[in-house]
């Protein structure tokens, strides 16, 4: 018995006993006739058109012709793999360039949204530069606008060199508070809100003597309340009788998180009364604003 | 004429040049796959193939349970013989065809990631001792164990294994005479072949 006879359902009789005897010493027949017991189909109309697709009769000139057919000349072949990759290349770059367009809008609506912030930000750092330099004296203003950014915030930090610099640079300086002993105590030649703003932006500055004597000069003796001292003054002036040479104080202090200096550090030999005094005027004085800095600065005491 | 002869070559290749397959002969297994080799002839393959598409479809359909699936993986494992045939050396092409065929199948179910269930048959390998056993022609010892043995075994495997082996009945036919159902046929002479073998072979023993 065929085994297609088998699977169309003539399943009786000794052919059919024959077949199944040989499927059971024969473990690939076995195994089709569990496959075509397990799935129910035509099965002999799909294995007839399998038989034929793999046994179909060519003959020889038929396939000469079909495998000449077949084979490309090599130009065609050229053709078809180049046109191939041109279409590769093609959708790839379309695809990629889609990409990037798409990706372009984003990236500008980013820096859009950056762009405001980054002059708002601008404006505002503008405005508190403007509203200081308010507080100034005309003078000041004028000196004060002539400044760049850059070399504000280096007068707040400054170290006494970088005063003395920025202080060449303009027509008019910036006085310094000075520290006036008891009898004659002056303040130095400044409104209060100068001296409210020179606090803001570095209390107390430092300059030279001879500024100091120039601040003066320029200035009327005003009728305003002039800062008092926030220091003991009798002790300091005190002190400096017992040294006189005592007129300059160089200290450095960290100017912590909240603007307040802190770690207050004396780096010549200085009398204790002094040391307090100083360390007095710097725990009075209004926040700093560039925060988290080690700042040193050289303080000049004018004892009249 | 010598198939393996020369002439027996000239003649098949003279006949292929003047468009005519000699006729009245069949060639064997091992003489396409010999032609395939060397001539790269697809049409050697191709009806050696066409010899086995019924087993290879059938056992296509056991593992991978749709016709559509089992067709198509009849015509890849074709593709798959073009190259391997060249790669192997196969004394028996069946046998060959068989696990080429068969793991196939497993490679498609895994990449499904189906468990594959795959029943070791003791059936299969003990059919050649089993036949040799029963066979009882001239030997009393045999046929008075086989007697013995056959009045061991339960009711249902004794009644299949009769008709099976001693009756030439086919599945279909004891199940129309028993009432059992096809595969409960095809359980009970399996269990009672070995069943039969055991107790045979430990009588002939004593």
């Amino acid at each position: 018995m065929k085994l297609t006879e088998y699977i169309e359902g003539k399943r009786k009789g000794k052919e059919a006993n024959r077949l199944e005897r040989q499927a059971m010493n024969d473990p690939f027949l076995q195994d089709a006739l569990d496959g075509f017991d397990d799935v129910t189909g035509d099965h002999t109309q799909v294995i007839a058109r399998l038989e034929k697709r793999f046994s179909q009769s060519e003959t020889p000139s038929e396939i000469d012709v079909k495998s000449a057919r077949k084979r490309l000349s090599i130009v065609e072949q050229f053709i078809y793999v180049a046109a191939s990759f041109l279409l590769i290349v093609g959708f790839s770059a379309i695809f990629l360039w889609d990409r990037d367009s798409e990706s372009n809008p984003e990236a500008v609506v980013a820096m859009e949204e950056l762009q405001p912030e980054a002059v708002v930000a601008m404006e505002e750092s503008q405005s508190e530069q403007v509203v200081a330099m308010e507080k100034l004296q005309p003078e000041q203003v004028i000196a004060m606008e002539k400044l760049q950014p850059e070399q504000v915030v280096a007068i707040e930090l400054s170290q006494s060199e970088q005063i003395i610099a920025m202080e060449e640079s303009q027509s008019e300086q910036i006085a310094a508070v000075a520290v006036q002993p008891e009898a004659k105590v002056s303040t130095p030649a400044m409104d209060v809100e100068f001296v409210v703003a020179m606090e803001e932006l570095a209390p107390p500055s430092v300059a030279a003597d001879e500024i100091l004597q120039d601040a003066r000069s320029a200035r009327a003796a005003s009728s305003k309340k002039s800062a008092s001292p926030n220091y003991d003054a009798k002790t300091v002036a005190e002190s400096a009788k017992s040294d006189p040479r005592e007129t300059t104080v160089k200290v450095s202090f960290f100017i912590d998180k909240t603007g307040k200096p802190t770690n207050i550090e004396f780096e010549e030999n200085v009398s204790e009364e002094t040391k307090k005094a100083v360390e007095k005027m710097l725990a009075a004085s209004p926040a700093w604003k560039q925060r988290n800095k080690r700042v040193t600065m050289t303080i000049t005491l004018d004892f009249e | 004429m010598r198939r393996n002869g020369k002439f027996h070559k000239s003649f098949c290749t003279f006949a292929k040049i003047m468009d005519k397959k000699p006729s009245g002969v069949f060639w064997s297994d091992d003489e396409l796959l010999r032609q395939f080799v060397q001539t790269a002839d697809q049409e050697f393959l191709g009806q050696l193939y066409s010899r086995y598409v019924p087993l290879v479809y059938g056992l296509c359909l056991k593992y991978l349970k749709q016709t559509e699936d089992a067709e198509d993986a009849v015509t890849n494992i074709y593709e798959e013989l073009t190259w391997k045939i060249h790669k192997y050396h196969i004394e028996n092409f069946k046998t060959w065809l068989y696990s080429v065929a068969k793991n196939h199948c497993f490679q498609l179910l895994r990449r499904e990631n189906k468990t594959i269930f795959e029943e070791f048959d003791h059936q299969v390998m003990e059919s050649d001792a089993f036949e040799n056993l029963i066979d009882v022609e001239d030997d009393q010892e045999k046929e008075s164990a086989l007697k013995y043995c056959m009045g061991t075994l339960p009711e249902e495997q004794r009644q299949c294994i009769v008709h099976f082996f001693f009756e030439d009945c086919s599945y279909a036919d004891i199940a129309e005479k028993t009432g059992f159902e096809l595969n409960k046929v095809k359980s009970y002479i399996q269990n009672g072949k070995r069943n039969l073998k055991i107790c045979i072979l430990k009588r002939i023993n004593q």
